[in-house]
């Protein structure tokens, strides 16, 4: 047993040391929408000892739990020279022993641990994805377009004498229309200097009873400022009614046939015979 | 005297003709009911989808069809289409078991909406242990609205039934009191209305809404009905969104995606059942519930068995 | 010599045809008792069934168990004058028109104990209106009735001939029954043709009461083994509860019987030999139910399920557990066991045991219906103190007695005004004798 589980834990930091933990390069220039600071990197304390301490422990004090592979300290320069892009990614998607954290922290609170993170970090200054102050949000415009296959797009722009200009660095997050809310639908993305951010919807997405989806684009650091728009795209997922076939629990006149006849030719029966009774004894005056 | 005795003996016949007559034609016309029933059940229902503003001229047709016709046309509006249910939905909710703190609060809202008396519950928080050496957790209960039904299989006329959208309704003007279905009900989902209900003041002169089934009636079931009321108007079940601890989620598993009550937040349906090991309730009785369960894993608070956590 | 037995056997078999004040304050007893459970359920009707100890886990109590031991008793006409006369037992002829009796009121009060159950009993109508096919209670409504009616020309039909016979012979206030019974013989002269057709007629419907006997009991079974409850939810309840209805059937006869026998004076024609082979006769339908018993606990006591488990433990060792050992052995087991000997087959012996007997029926109807809904599979929790005990009210058990005096009533009434034994089948044994 011990000889097994030895070989288990040895394959596996093989496996995770041949293959390194790459990031995508365009994963790798992802940053937060919001600087941090006091009340970002408490809140991030709070998170870290809730998910990441009981692997981790203490940041700094190298008191981390002995797995193998080393979950290791993150305060090293190994961690710190990383970008906050990075970070995110193998927060958020996790690896071998390192579970994935994509359903239990939320977009903001696994920032909001890379900012804890960071302040043992000497010498990090933080790129953030900083709006134009000098915009506001009634000035921009946001539309969202089909793309080529699974991408939509979404562009913000705005009036300046007259023409049309791209704006940088709206966080976006794209949402399609469900009944009781709005479905998140891929990561949020800030606009590059096209103005541009591109947004891959899974094609089976359920569309309504027509075959649309109805997207809405919302900017994180400008409040209230949306888009909504119709497309045709995704499953059109007509199932057919819960109530339609015939089956015992049903309602009446979606009885199984076998009990309807079943019934009908009971009562038949029953009917017939005491008839035929009667009709006899009706006839017994007659029997001379 | 010929005359008489002939006479004697033809209205002794004719008598005894009309019993016969009316004897046979009881039992014969049990049976042909039976069998015309469910033709003429398929005319009215078709009938009575396509109503609309020519409602005159379709009542006297119904009126001259049958008597059967008649009563089924003394349905309000709100019974038809509470009857009917939303077109193309098919509602799933999601309780997850690690955030239950019993609370409580989704009895209360239920019990306010659906005019309950306090010892009386649409969704019970139950408190379990399954073995005597695994923990104690809390699950909230309410109706697993089964796609195979064991209530509605035996309910003698059809006064509790499955519409398209998966929900199971009951309708109190129809039932008849004779609680077939809390004898079937595996779940224990069912309330009789043993004597007068907790109906409030103003609900003396409301209509009766089979999707809210307020007002309450003495001597009738009721159930959870998945607030289908406010699911009309868009709206979360009341036990859903008086949830301050994010424990239910609700949606329509047409469109793949539930809504988080307390955080509003909407996850994809699929995910979330795949990723927490979701179950559902007795499943080995082949009810197919509406209701899933995530298990009561990792959770974040203390559990005391002994306290009644009332107060989050 | 032949006439004058002929006319002693009439005589006898219808001088208890009469209005005696005895009867009369019999009946007028009955008529006051019933006025009282009325009133309880004048209060159930206004109040609801609150004023029952039934709640939202035993949802069904006495009034259920009542009704499946109604149905229960109403059996015993398919076996006396159905199995046993058309098997060629000749000895249950006399006794068939008792069985017979029992039957039709049984059965006809078997459909109002389902209507005293009801929440909503003003909306009985709907079961026609809306009936629903899949419902096991409209099988039952459905085989129920058509029992009642099978059972009812069952007892009219072989009656016919005593009507003729008897038309004629009342005087005084009973006058009116000579019309009656004028108009009931249908034209009845006892012609040779007219005595085949009746025989054909009787032997026809003691076949077709088959079929429909088997199915009220079982169809009645079925609205407990047709849930997933463990202690219903059992394949052999069919012939679980036949087998146990012929007991409470027997056990009913044996008493009706008895009583009749004494207030009838009818010595002469319900001998010794028939209480001897009643309790023959229940001897075998009592191993044949005690046989089925031993299916229903000790299969699931070897599957052992958790839900089975404390069902049988409640039953064997729990809260149940004094009434179903009673039950089982002082009520079955042992009156089985004492019908080994000719001593007891005697008549005031078998009238005892007959009464443990019935009793223990209705109990052991109690027991299947009340214990499984006390465990259901999830927790009783967050109730008031009522849902965790069903305890039976006054009113209540006025109301379950309600249809008990009934039935009493039917039986004194068609026993009162209908011969008994049945003339003409004693007259034709009597020649029978003679000639040979």
């Amino acid at each position: 047993m011990r000889i097994l589980f030895t070989l288990l834990t040895l394959s596996l930091s093989l496996i995770s040391l041949a293959e390194g933990w790459t990031v995508p390069e365009d994963k790798k220039e992802k940053n937060a929408h919001f600087k941090f600071d006091k009340t970002s990197e408490e809140s991030g304390k709070e998170l870290y000892y809730k998910n990441c301490f009981s692997c981790h422990g203490d940041v700094g004090k190298n008191n981390y739990v002995k797995l193998n592979p080393d979950p290791g300290d993150l305060s090293t320069s190994e961690v710190a020279k990383q970008t906050d892009g990075e970070l995110y990614y193998k927060l958020k998607k996790g690896k071998g022993l390192m579970p994935s954290f994509e359903n239990s922290i939320s977009s903001d609170d696994r920032w909001k641990i890379i900012a804890y993170i960071r302040t043992f970090h000497i010498g990090y200054s933080q790129i953030v994805e900083l709006k134009d102050e000098t915009i506001s949000k009634d000035q921009i415009a946001l539309k969202i377009t089909k793309l080529e296959g699974d991408k939509f797009q979404v562009t913000a722009t705005k009036e300046l004498n007259g023409k049309t200009v791209k704006v940088k660095s709206v966080e976006l997050e794209l949402y399609v229309k469900r009944y009781f809310g709005q479905l998140l639908v891929d990561e949020s993305k800030a606009t590059n200097s096209e103005g541009k951010a591109i947004f891959s919807i899974e094609k089976n997405i359920p569309a309504n009873q027509e075959g649309k989806i109805t997207l809405i684009a919302k900017a994180l650091n400008y409040e209230n400022l949306k888009a909504l728009q119709e497309f045709e795209y995704g499953f059109k997922n007509i199932q057919p009614p819960l109530n339609q076939e015939r089956a015992l629990w049903n309602t009446v006149d979606k009885a199984p046939i076998w009990l309807i006849l079943g019934f009908s030719f009971g009562l038949l029966a029953i009917g017939a015979f005491i008839g035929f009774i009667l009709l006899q004894l009706k006839n017994l005056r007659k029997q001379k | 005297m010929s005359e008489k005795k002939s006479k004697k003996t033809s209205r002794r016949k004719f008598l005894s003709d009309l019993g016969l007559l009316g004897a046979s034609s009881v039992a014969g016309g049990l049976a042909l009911y039976a069998g015309n029933r469910f033709e003429s059940e398929k005319k009215k229902s078709k009938k009575i989808l396509a109503l609309t503003s020519e409602y005159k001229v379709i009542q006297v047709e119904e009126e001259a069809a049958s008597s059967i016709a008649k009563s089924e046309q003394e349905m309000t509006d709100l019974t038809k289409r509470g009857r009917v249910g939303l077109n193309g939905r098919r509602w799933v909710m999601v309780i997850d078991l690690s955030k239950c703190r019993n609370a409580r609060k989704c009895m209360d809202a239920c019990q306010a909406a659906h005019r309950l008396h306090p010892d009386q519950h649409h969704i019970n928080v139950l408190q379990m242990k399954d073995t005597e050496n695994t923990a104690s957790y809390f699950m909230p209960k309410p109706c697993q609205h089964c796609d195979n039904p064991p209530c509605t299989a035996v309910c003698p006329v059809d006064a509790t039934f499955k519409r398209q959208d998966g929900i199971v309704l009951i309708d109190n003007e129809r039932c008849i009191g004779c609680r077939f279905c809390i004898a079937a009900c595996p779940y224990s989902a069912r309330v009789f209305q043993w004597g007068e209900p907790n109906n409030r003041a103003e609900d003396k002169d409301m209509e009766y809404d089979i999707e809210q089934n307020v007002p309450q009636k003495k001597g009738t079931i009721s159930k959870c009905v998945f607030s289908a009321d406010l699911l009309r108007e868009g709206e979360l079940p009341s036990c859903v969104s008086a949830c301050p601890n994010g424990v239910y989620y609700f949606g329509d598993e047409n469109e793949d995606a539930v809504t988080n009550g307390t955080t509003k937040e909407t996850v994809k349906l699929s995910k979330l059942l795949k990723d927490s090991g979701a179950y559902t309730l007795k499943e080995e009785l082949g009810t197919k519930p509406r209701v899933y369960y995530l298990p009561a894993k990792n959770r974040l608070f203390d559990f005391d068995e002994n306290k009644d956590n009332h107060k989050v | 010599m032949e006439n004058l037995n002929r006319e002693k056997i009439i005589s006898d078999l219808s001088s208890h045809i009469n209005l005696n004040k005895k009867f009369l304050g019999w009946m007028g007893l009955l008529t006051i008792l019933l006025l009282i459970c009325l009133g309880a359920y004048y209060q159930q009707l206004t109040q609801g069934l609150q004023v029952t100890g039934l709640n939202d886990y035993v949802s069904w109590g006495i009034y259920l168990s009542n009704f499946v031991f109604f149905v229960a008793a109403s059996l015993i006409g398919m076996l006396m004058s159905s199995v046993l006369i058309l098997s060629g037992q000749h000895w249950a002829k006399p006794i068939s028109r008792i069985a017979e009796v029992i039957a039709v009121a049984f059965s006809a009060i078997a459909g109002l104990v389902i209507v005293s159950d009801m929440g909503m009993p003003q909306r009985l109508h709907h079961v026609i209106l809306y009936g629903r096919i899949q419902s096991p209670i409209l099988w039952d409504i459905t085989v129920v009735n058509a029992y009642l009616l099978f059972s009812l020309l069952l007892f009219y039909v072989p009656l016919i001939p005593d009507l003729h016979i008897l038309s004629g012979r009342f005087s005084g206030k009973l006058q009116i029954l000579n019309k009656i019974f004028k108009v009931g013989s249908l034209g009845y002269q006892g012609t040779e043709k007219q005595k085949k057709t009746i025989a054909r007629l009787t032997r026809l419907l003691s076949y077709g009461i088959l079929p429909l006997a088997f199915g009220i009991h079982t169809v009645t079974s079925w609205i407990f083994a047709s849930t997933t409850r463990s202690g219903w939810h059992s394949t052999i309840f069919g012939p679980y509860f036949i087998s146990g209805a012929f007991v409470a059937g027997v056990a009913a006869v044996v008493i009706v019987m008895t009583v009749v026998r004494k207030t009838h004076k009818l010595d002469q024609y319900l001998k010794d030999s028939h209480y001897d082979k009643l309790g023959k006769l229940l001897l075998v339908v009592s191993m044949l139910y005690i046989y089925f018993n031993i299916n229903e606990y000790l299969v699931p006591l070897y599957g052992n399920k958790k839900a089975d488990a404390h069902h049988l433990h409640e039953l064997f060792a729990g809260k149940h557990a004094f009434m179903f050992w009673f039950t089982q052995i002082g009520c079955l087991l042992i009156p089985a066991l004492l019908m080994f000997f000719k001593r007891f087959r005697k008549i005031k012996p078998l009238f005892l045991i007959s009464i443990f007997v019935i009793v223990g029926a209705w109990l052991k109807r109690y027991l299947i219906v009340i214990p499984t809904q006390e465990h259901p599979y999830l927790p009783i929790q967050n109730v008031t103190e009522k849902a965790l005990n069903y305890q039976i009210t006054l009113e209540e058990a006025l109301v379950s007695i309600a249809p008990i005096i009934l039935v009493i009533m039917i039986i004194s009434v068609l026993l009162k005004f209908f011969p008994v034994v049945p003339i003409e089948e004693s007259l034709e044994e009597v020649e029978n004798h003679a000639k040979n």
